[in-house]
């Protein structure tokens, strides 16, 4: 007997305030991840890291044909992505940390997206059962 | 996360002559304990000495972060002592811890502690913010400290 097919979740849109987005963030500087990782959380943005490597490591180490312009590249060898689904509000904090805390040479590319809709995502983290934390912030 | 509407000045605190890392973990323990309804302080005391055992919460700038997580904690509740002397949280490669913070939260809600460890992080990495507590004379001007400290990263 074929079992009754469970109805698959709808989507949740985006309406109300303040805003979902996906924030990104482009870590160049391996050493300081871990400080960005520190605020990140403290501010209620969890995410995805993902290992990375620059367009320019890459041409360095794995096409020869650009190896032999290696002096003028950059040094930097790697990055992470930091992919945040998290609320407008959040970011705004987010980016004050970085602008306020994190030297202009070191600090990350940082953009974000909006988000459309989102399925899935149950953790207690999550914008959708976003629950102000203690002091708010 | 702010860290000052956690702060309590009866939990701030200056701790004198305790001697190895568990009557340290007993007094945090004890002081938190007048602000967990119903919890025991056995099983508070046997959930810091466990997370202990795992993996010590102390740091190489003479941190520690000892925590609890229960299901029956309804509330967030920090201690933060001041060791005089320090003592050892038993990393050879750390110094004797003489700042702590014992954290007390709701095994339920495991984000929202992680978010209150990330912000002490941030005050302990602030430039200058551990000399600044070390320098304080007692738990009043300890609380005051944390509070001016806490102010400055938003």
């Amino acid at each position: 007997m074929a079992e009754a097919a469970t109805p698959a979740p709808e989507p949740v849109a985006n309406v109300g305030s303040p805003k979902r987005v996906l924030m990104v963030l482009i870590v160049g500087n391996a050493g300081l991840l871990d400080d960005i990782l520190t605020g990140l959380l403290d501010m209620g943005a969890p995410g995805t890291v993902v290992e990375a490597r620059g367009l320019m490591s890459l041409l360095r180490e794995e096409m020869p044909i650009f190896s032999g312009l290696a002096a003028m590249l950059p040094e930097t060898s790697g990055s992470r992505v930091v992919l945040s689904f998290t609320t407008s509000d959040v970011v705004e904090q987010v980016f004050v940390f970085l602008t306020n805390e994190i030297e202009q040479k070191n600090r990350p590319i940082a953009f974000t997206l909006p988000v459309d809709a989102v399925l899935g995502d149950q953790s207690e983290a999550s914008p959708a059962a976003a629950e102000p934390g203690p002091g708010g912030g | 996360m702010r860290l000052e509407p956690l702060l309590k000045p009866e939990l701030v605190l200056v701790l004198e002559g305790l001697s190895d890392k568990e009557s340290v973990l007993h007094a945090l323990a004890n002081a938190a304990l007048g602000s967990l309804n119903g919890v025991d302080q056995t099983a508070l005391e046997r959930e810091l000495a466990e997370r202990e055992r795992r993996y010590p919460t102390s740091t190489p700038d003479g941190v520690a972060f000892p925590h609890a997580m229960l299901p029956g904690i309804q509330n967030t509740v920090v201690v933060a002592a001041l060791l005089r002397p320090g003592v050892s949280f038993g990393v050879e490669s750390h110094p004797a811890a003489d700042i702590v913070f014992g954290t007390f939260g709701c095994s339920e809600k495991p984000f929202g502690h992680v978010r209150l460890l990330a912000r002490l992080a941030r005050i302990a990495r602030g430039p200058g913010a551990l000399d600044r507590l070390r320098a304080v004379g007692d738990g009043a001007a300890l609380f005051k400290q944390l509070v001016d400290e806490d102010r400055l990263h938003g």
